[in-house]
């Protein structure tokens, strides 16, 4: 028993309602849990300080064996990562047992390096068991041409298990994994977070393996015809794509395996969905899911909970695309290229490289903004030599909100679809959110500003006038 | 917690620094207690501009006991020179990426300053500083540690 530490046991017993595991932060579970003790006066300061000072002696002892006592100091990125892997190990240790009151009697029973050191044998074990976890997976894949999802089994996962530092730098999941699961908790470090994301990957791929395999590459296929990208290289989650259209064949009565919408099948689709109330669609997709399950004959009840836990998501991305009159993104058919109000924008009638040129020359003489404007207006024929006044250094700052005033909608929709590309394939585009990250140019800048201080009404019809354009 | 403030704290260290007095006062060499709080306070404020954290004192006492043989030191710039050479040391440490291990850089460092720098602290955080990082970065031999004295042998 730790000398530093008084009887913790009947306290704690008594105090059993006063730390509750689902209070404590799970990914930094002993320091959460310490703050809550000596919160609740379990432990007093003097034990706190004691437990420090033994994860100090741990952390000087590993300090040590890391430079190979070659060196008496490290940088304070080294001694970060040194630390951090032994409160994973702690952690790992002190949340094995059910309950925080279990993981003080640990603390009261135990001094910090053995509690660090029995942590380290879990991390070994988990270490193992995920290997063979892996091992499934790498057996049971799906034989798919998605570059992501095989980069993932062939490259990132074995990276993983090359270059884990159980010992140093258990903390580090020291890869990057570019497939996309539908829940993935990326707090999670190290081992842990490598082991949920293989019993995640593992469920998606059980419920996809449910479905013809050829069935799942036309899909993809669509989704990159629609998409106008090479499906192949797209990071996508095949579980989202596989279970959406099965939902939609159930609902339309059709055989829950077939995951193609036809046009026809999305008009009745669209029809039904776009009459019937909220309430009513989520009752159909609830029916829908539980008609799944039982034809699918889906025993395991994770996969169950799974599927459960993503029909919230389904549902908000359906009402969205419903209201924002683009059923058609989240069902994947090309009724787009069949009955869609298209509008589309060709590179055709820029002007010649010597005329932009005079009269970029021309808008940059103009002191005042009408009369940029007005010459943009009047010169100004195509969408690809608008693009290039808006980088062409010939307008400044609120100039480019007078410009944006003065243009169409549909010339503001193309301008969003242009910068977000990559949002607006995704359902929930919405223009009151956007965000300035990533954005290159300062007239795009100007742009998200300008289309922020729009009302809701006209952002949806702009939002509206998006889904129809293609380049 | 904190790393740096639990590693580089001066409250215990001070003692070890009086403590080279013993060794020093024979070379007419000694440190006040504002000398040795001078010291400490320079080692933690160089750690910090390095990003460094230090297990213990035993560098800035091995650069005491080195310095207050040395023939090229006086009263005068005893304190100093110890937090120069500190700084030195921390700085290469850090600049050479952790490659040389304590020993040896400390044994270049006191070479060094002996010979070719003649004491002259300029030259050795200048040019041979400079000498140093550059052969680590390009994988060539270090600057000759076999010195002329038995001072920095660790």
């Amino acid at each position: 028993m730790n000398s530093n530490k008084i009887d913790l046991s009947s306290s704690i017993i008594n105090n059993g309602s006063k730390i509750k595991k689902e209070n404590l932060n799970k990914y930094h579970y002993t320091l959460s849990l310490l703050q809550k003790a000596r919160r609740n006066n379990l432990l007093d300061e003097g034990m706190i300080k004691s437990i420090q000072q033994e994860i100090f002696i741990l952390l000087k002892e590993l300090i040590q064996k890391y430079t190979k006592g070659k060196s008496s100091s490290v940088k304070v990125e080294t001694a970060e990562f040194l630390q951090s892997s032994i409160l994973y190990s702690i952690d790992i240790k002190l949340s094995s047992v059910s309950s925080p009151e279990d993981s003080l009697n640990i603390i009261q029973e135990k001094n910090m390096k053995e509690i660090y050191e029995q942590g380290i044998n879990i991390v070994e074990s988990l270490f193992d068991e995920t290997k063979k976890l892996y091992d499934q997976i790498k057996e049971n894949r799906l034989k798919i041409p998605l570059e992501v999802y095989n980069s993932s089994i062939d490259q990132a996962l074995p990276d993983f298990f090359s270059n884990y530092n159980i010992k140093y730098n258990a903390s580090n999941t020291v890869t990057m994994i570019d497939y996309p699961l539908i829940f993935d908790d990326m707090k999670v470090q190290g081992v842990l977070y490598i082991k949920n994301y293989l019993e995640t990957l593992k469920l998606e791929t059980t419920f996809c393996n449910y479905f013809n395999i050829k069935d799942i590459r036309d899909l993809l296929k669509k989704y990159g015809q629609i998409y106008k990208v090479d499906y192949r290289e797209i990071p996508i989650n095949l579980f989202e794509l596989v279970l959406n259209n099965s939902i939609f064949s159930t609902i339309l009565d059709d055989n829950i395996l077939n995951l193609e919408i036809s046009i026809s099948k999305y008009r009745i689709l669209h029809d039904l969905l776009t009459e019937i109330s909220a309430e009513k669609i989520k009752s159909l997709v609830n029916r829908a899911v539980g008609k799944i399950n039982k034809e699918l004959s889906i025993q395991d009840h994770k996969l169950i909970n799974y599927i459960k836990q993503y029909i919230p998501l389904f549902m908000g991305r359906l009402l969205n695309s419903i209201e924002n009159d683009c059923l058609y993104n989240i069902t994947l058919t090309d009724i787009q290229t069949e009955e869609k109000d298209k509008i589309v924008f060709s590179s055709r009638n820029s002007m010649n490289d010597n005329i932009f040129r005079s009269i970029v020359e021309k808008i940059s003489n103009c002191a005042k903004t009408d009369n940029k404007i007005k010459i943009i207006n009047t010169k100004i024929k195509s969408m690809d030599d608008f693009l290039d006044i808006l980088s062409a250094d010939c307008l400044y700052n609120d100039e480019f909100f007078a410009l944006f005033q003065n243009i169409s909608d549909m010339e503001l929709a193309v301008l969003a679809k242009i910068i977000f590309t990559e949002e607006i394939r995704v359902d929930e585009f919405d223009l009151s959110s956007l965000e300035s990250k990533n954005i290159e140019e300062e007239w795009q800048l100007y742009y998200i500003k300008f289309i922020k201080k729009l009302n809701k009404n006209h952002q949806k019809q702009i939002i509206k006038l998006i889904n129809k354009i293609e380049f | 917690m904190n790393i740096p403030e639990i590693f580089n704290t001066k409250k215990s260290y001070f003692n070890n620094i009086m403590e080279t007095n013993n060794q020093s006062q024979s070379y007419g060499l000694v440190l006040k207690e504002k000398d040795v709080m001078e010291i400490l306070n320079e080692r933690e404020s160089v750690l910090q501009d390095q990003g460094r954290v230090e297990l213990e004192i035993g560098i800035t006492v091995k650069i005491i006991e080195f310095l207050c043989s040395s023939p090229y030191v006086d009263k005068i710039h005893y304190t100093e020179e110890i937090i120069e050479l500190q700084e030195i040391y921390y700085y290469l440490k850090t600049e050479t990426n952790d490659k040389i291990p304590d020993n040896k850089l400390l044994k270049i460092i006191f070479n060094l300053y002996n010979n070719p720098c003649n004491g002259s602290l300029e030259l050795l955080k200048g040019r041979e500083a400079d000498r140093i990082i550059n052969a680590v970065r390009c994988n060539e031999s270090l600057p000759e540690t076999k010195g002329g004295s038995n001072q920095g042998e660790f």
